[in-house]
């Protein structure tokens, strides 16, 4: 016996030295990838499960002959081992004795989204977190999205989705509205690294996220991981960037007992260079050739703290937690958001800031009442105060001299100077209740309440003076209600809705001057009720989605209210209404995936902001009907290389026909045009490679190339004149990135060159944005 | 929309014009030379959200219609055009307050040179076929005027002279110019009273004002009022100061609500004379014009020939705070503004009943020829060119126009 072990130490001992690593790809029937699946040897004890791509990595010795392959809701399968063989395929059968529940357990949460009746796509950002990019630049590679960005970090951005933008397309952070949280708080500045999962709804929103988003909605949630955790990352980048984000939670297993700690700093000076033909001020002519300039006035700075304490997972409640949250920012403004191109006279001290205190509570609690009845809920209230200030009485030019102007009375956009201070109380509360009937079959109910009161002062100008003086009061409800089923082993998947919407808003109007005279209360009281409905149905590798939402979109605080500035109060907006649909294909087997989903949104009272001179004025116009085509394909070679390909073509139209809606009467001569100013045609191209082992054993890596590319587009009605149509040209842009991570991503590194050829790229009327910068991120990383 | 909306509307859009345009100059009367070939343009506001202007190609204006479609240069929004020798000159806020001028080469308009000033620009005059005098003026506060001398050949700037005069510190109200002639070695600038805080309300506008400068020196020599009547002109209006073939100036007050006066001035709406070679008001000449026409009030004033000039005139009830500003609106679906005939020299009014009322605008599309006069008219259902007979005092209907409104109408004579 002694001899007989002894040999086998022997053979194990001389074995080990010949270990091997093994990898291998789990599959389902279908091909669906695994992910989570168990992949040990009860012998050895020891064992790995399948990443996010289905694929496992083992370290084994010749002397094991097989592992087993186990995953909930599947046949356990025995993988036998071979020694001339590192590379395995396995597929699982399903089990279909098991709760179909079950089966989506161990899929990526962004598959399980994606198989929801909505017209959904979920970004993990497990991978994107060592990357330099804020969480814009990750939705940018998204089908259907186009971000168009007026300059830096910091700069004012909207997200065009399907072709609804701007506030058409509402942004939540875990289901809370995110315009709440004011511009210290936007997707612009948001660090990948506290971000869990990114949601993406195209068209059709589910109830509860808190409902009057009109084209489609993007969900950030946060990491809310039940461990203890700290996660700290810096990048430096060109044009003086500096960002530091932290992002930590301890949690205490015995008790629930959970704090998180998240706080971010974002500084730039956004410094770059645009060329700008000089004008003589003694001719009046500008120079033949343009001269490279500084933005000078172009810095951005924003801060956030954020502490929320409380219980998570354990028996009071899955979630209880209250925080408090303070952010502030501060943005100084360059130039004329409306001008053509690089404005002739810069502004050299215009600026906004904002201070808030936000405070709240979030209560989350599975499975009550016989594992029925799934509650969720929050109340937020939010403090802020902004300023907006225009009070030089210098006018600058681009080298930053300055000259005092003959009328100190004069500000520099208009002749007259601003400092509006202004104090927003805005309370929201969400209630959200779900109720399993059986396994198959759901009721969910929401209502969100959203209540804001905002008034202010300012010294200069009388009509901001008079505009705020009285506290403007702004009240949204949405009550919303669905039934949602999973039928045929939930190949099958529907959900209907209705939802309720009350809007007011009392308020005034006022004039240039504010005067008593041009100045009267309004009072808008509206109620709508709309309904929708999602179908999903899969069948082997492809899966088709339709849905249909008749929507409503109430206006955001800074569309009726604007900014003080260049941006002219209306607060007798009213909500826009849409009718949109959806019709998805996405076929998936193997390593390729192809999506193809089109759309239809048919707007009405659509909320355009209508530029005059260099003022701007959110007004409810007219008819658009927007159609189109979302493309995405994507593939990997061995998990190693991996090919992604996105593209959007939008056919926006204005329906309006009639002159001020007289039938008959005149007819508009932009009626089935394009509407301006909106990319129609964009896409990217990504490929990466992943690998390991670069210098060490514990290390990863990830090289990836990205192009981005928008076509040519009118920035003015294209049907008007036939020469010196104004065109924003082609653009093509290239970014590089390479991360590296050690210690299983406890430490991690990555460069990025963004706009690496330097590509002169411009968004609205032709302004230009930052050409290539270079960026550097740290970041750590500890569970 | 309400009377009420509708002042908002057009007081907000008032506000936020940046430049001014004249009547066009140097097309008076008379038949095109034999050798060189018309080319007529109409400048079009064709879209709105965003609003789109284009300087559109036309065969004439008094048939078929003119449409943007297509056809002709594409420009900002709120561009002024100004008509001088045969250039086209479009002005307003691109990168910055700029001018550009077009030409027609080989039968097609041309974009030509450009030149940029610092202030956006109220009133101009010709000062012959190569040269114009632009004057800039605050909106509020008391800084000096400027007047901007420009060689429209090459769109230089020959010089930048800075002029003060009319302001009220103590009251605070400030002069603001609402047209220029030159006439020899005096610049003519009509301006009316604004209070100092960008209100463009009017506490101090009952009277007719002018300040009357050297040229080319641009210094200040007098200024000259009239109590008979109130401020001439109006915002943005520059056919206050219309010149006969004696060469004798007349010009008009609105007193009007609709026109941007409040409160209204006290003395009616009328008609004042400065006699050719003069700088002072003619005081044996003063028409009433409201107790002539049986309440209208002038809106514009374009003069044609023979002594006659063709008015755009209103009615309105100045307790009613809604009319403010509402010739302002020319897409409005209550329109205020009809046409009418004033003979100047025998003081007669007559109302021309065949043209469809107008929401009026800014400054008016205006063109003569053949002693008739082109107007663009236009309200929520319809935009068109008429053509005004002020002999017969009969109007026929002209041109369409494919687009909100017509902004300007232009003519260039060329080989």
């Amino acid at each position: 016996m002694g001899r007989i072990l002894m040999l086998m130490f022997v053979l194990c001992a001389s074995k080990f030295c010949f270990s091997q690593t093994i990898t291998g790809v789990v599959r389902d029937e279908l091909g669906e990838l695994l992910v989570g699946v168990n992949v040990y040897s009860k012998e050895f004890k020891l064992g790995t499960t399948t990443d996010i791509d289905g694929v496992f990595e083992l370290e084994v010795t010749s002397s094991m002959n097989y592992v087993t392959i186990s995953y909930l809701g599947y046949h356990e399968s025995v993988l036998r081992l071979s020694t001339d063989k590192t590379n395995y395929e396995v597929v699982l059968k399903e089990d279909n004795t098991q709760l179909q529940e079950v089966l989506v357990f161990g899929k990526t949460k962004s598959e399980v989204l994606r198989e929801q009746a909505y017209s959904v796509v979920g970004v993990e950002t497990k991978d994107l977190k060592n990357m330099s990019a804020d969480v814009n630049q990750i939705l940018g590679k998204i089908s259907g999205i186009n971000i168009r960005e007026s300059g830096g970090l910091g700069s004012n951005f909207t997200y065009s989705l399907n072709g609804l933008s701007g506030n058409q397309v509402r942004i939540f952070i875990n289901g809370i509205p995110m315009d709440y949280f004011g511009s210290s708080l936007s997707l612009n500045n948001f660090p990948a690294n506290i971000v869990e999962m990114i949601e993406v709804y195209k068209g059709v929103v589910p109830i509860h996220l808190s409902s009057d988003a009109l084209g489609g909605a993007i969900n950030i949630i946060t990491d809310s991981r039940v461990d203890s955790f700290l996660d700290v990352s810096y990048s430096v980048a060109t044009y003086n960037t500096h960002r530091f984000a932290l992002n930590g939670q301890y949690r205490n297993d015995a008790s629930g007992f959970t704090v998180r700690a998240k706080t971010f700093y974002n500084y730039s000076d956004n410094n770059y260079k645009v060329p700008v033909k000089l004008v003589n001020p003694d001719t009046g002519k500008e120079d033949e050739h343009a001269t490279l300039v500084e933005r000078f006035h172009d810095g951005y700075e924003s801060k956030m703290f954020w502490l929320e304490g409380g219980v998570t997972k354990n028996k009071i409640a899955d979630e209880l937690m209250v925080g408090v949250m303070y952010s502030d920012n501060f943005k100084e403004i360059q130039q004329a958001s409306n001008a053509i191109g690089i404005a002739k006279n810069p502004y050299g001290e215009v600026a906004t800031s904002e201070q808030k205190v936000i405070t709240n509570l979030s209560f989350k609690k599975n499975g009550l009442f016989n594992k029925k009845i799934n509650f969720n809920s929050y109340v937020v209230a939010v403090l802020s105060e902004e300023v907006s200030r225009d009070t030089s009485s210098y006018r600058y030019d681009w080298f930053q001299n300055k000259t005092l102007q003959h009328d100190i009375t004069v500000g520099e956009i208009e002749q007259r100077k601003t400092l509006l201070r202004l104090k927003k109380n805005n309370y929201l509360a969400n209630l959200n209740m779900d109720y399993a009937l059986n396994n198959y079959h759901n009721l969910a109910v929401n209502y969100s309440f959203n209540y804001l009161d905002l008034r202010g002062t300012d010294d200069f100008k009388e009509q901001n003076a008079t505009q705020f003086k009285d506290p403007s009061q702004v009240a949204k409800g949405v009550f919303g209600a669905s039934y949602s089923n999973s039928l045929f082993n939930a190949s099958f998947k529907n959900v209907v809705f209705g939802k309720y919407y009350h809007y007011k808003n009392s308020s005034v109007t006022t004039g240039y001057s504010g005067l008593p005279d041009q100045t009267s209360p309004i009072e808008v009281d509206k109620s709508y009720f709309g309904i929708g409905a999602a179908s999903t149905y899969k069948f082997n590798f492809l899966q088709i989605k339709a849905s249909y939402e008749n929507a409503i979109r109430f206006p955001e605080v800074f569309e009726l209210y604007g900014n003080g500035l260049e941006i002219v109060a209306n607060p007798e907006l009213l909500p826009e209404q849409t009718h949109n649909y959806n019709l998805g294909f996405r076929y998936d087997k193997r390593q390729f995936t192809l999506g193809l989903d089109f759309f239809v949104r048919d707007i009405d009272d659509y909320i355009l902001p209508v530029i005059k001179g260099i003022k701007v004025t959110y007004k409810n116009t007219k008819s658009v009907l927007s159609k189109g085509v979302d493309f995405s394909a994507s593939t990997n070679f061995n998990r190693k290389v991996y090919l992604v390909l996105n593209g959007t073509y939008l056919d926006k139209r204005d329906t309006e026909r009639w002159q001020d809606g007289i039938v008959g009467g005149k007819e508009r001569s932009t009626y089935n045009q394009r509407v301006p100013n909106e990319p129609y045609l964009f896409g990217n191209a990504v490929v990466s490679y992943k690998g390991n082992q670069l210098f060490g054993r514990n290390d990863s890596y990830a090289v990836s190339f990205t192009e981005g590319y928008v076509h040519e587009f009118h920035y003015s009605w294209e049907n008007q004149g036939s020469r010196n149509k104004p065109i924003v040209p082609e653009q093509w842009t290239s970014d590089l990135e390479f991360v590296y991570s050690l210690e299983k991503e406890k430490y991690n590194f990555s460069f990025r060159v963004s706009n690496l050829w330097d590509a002169t790229v411009y968004d609205n009327y032709l302004q230009q944005k930052p050409g290539r910068m270079f960026h550097v991120k740290l970041r750590y990383f500890i569970n | 929309m309400n009377l009420r909306k509708l002042k908002v509307v057009a007081f907000v859009a008032t506000m936020f014009i940046a430049f001014s345009c004249d009547n066009e100059n140097g097309i008076e009367g008379g038949s095109p030379d034999p050798d060189k070939t018309a080319y007529y343009f109409a400048a079009i506001e064709s879209g709105s959200d965003p609003a789109v202007e284009v300087i559109a190609n036309a065969d004439n204006f008094t048939s078929g219609e003119i449409s943007p479609i297509d056809n002709g240069i594409q420009q900002p929004t709120w561009m002024a055009y100004y008509n001088n020798g045969n250039r086209i000159i479009s002005a307003g806020y691109t990168s910055g307050p700029q001018f550009t001028s077009y030409e027609v080469v080989a039968g097609e308009l041309v974009e030509v040179e450009k030149v940029f000033v610092d202030l956006g620009v109220y009133a101009s005059a010709v000062v012959d076929d190569d040269t114009m005098l632009f004057m800039g003026a605050p909106r509020s506060g008391t800084a000096p005027k400027k007047i901007y001398e420009i060689n429209t050949i090459d769109m230089t700037l020959n010089k930048t002279v800075e002029v003060d005069f009319g302001n009220d510190a103590i009251a605070g109200t400030i002069s603001f110019p609402v047209d220029m002639k030159l006439k020899g070695d005096k610049l003519f600038v009509a301006y009316y009273m604004v209070k100092d805080d960008g209100s463009f309300s009017t506490p101090d506008a009952n009277q007719a004002r002018i300040a009357v400068l050297n040229y080319p020196e641009l210094t200040v020599d007098k200024i000259i009022t009239d109590d008979r009547t109130a401020n001439l002109g109006r915002y943005y209006s520059f056919n206050v100061l219309e010149e006969d073939e004696k060469g004798d100036i007349y010009m008009f007050s609105s007193s009007s609500l609709a026109c941007g006066f409040a409160p209204v001035p006290a003395n009616n709406s009328g008609i004042l004379r400065i006699k050719s070679g003069e700088t002072e008001f003619d005081s044996s000449y003063h028409i009433d014009f409201e107790t002539l026409s049986g309440g209208y009030k002038i809106n514009d004033l374009f003069y044609v020939g023979n002594g006659k000039a063709v008015v755009k005139v209103l009615k309105e009830d100045e307790t009613n705070s809604a009319y403010l500003w509402a010739t302002y609106s020319p897409n409005s679906e209550f329109p205020l503004i009809e046409i009418g005939v004033v003979d100047l020299y025998n003081q007669t009014f007559e109302i021309v009943s065949s043209v469809p009322k107008s929401g009026g605008g800014w400054n008016s599309a205006s063109f003569i020829e053949d002693g008739k006069l082109h107007i663009g008219m236009s309200s929520s259902s319809y935009a068109s060119i008429y053509i005004v007979d002020p002999e017969t005092a009969t109007a026929e209907k002209g041109s369409d126009i494919d687009g909100n409104y017509v902004k300007s109408l232009l003519y260039i004579e060329s080989e």
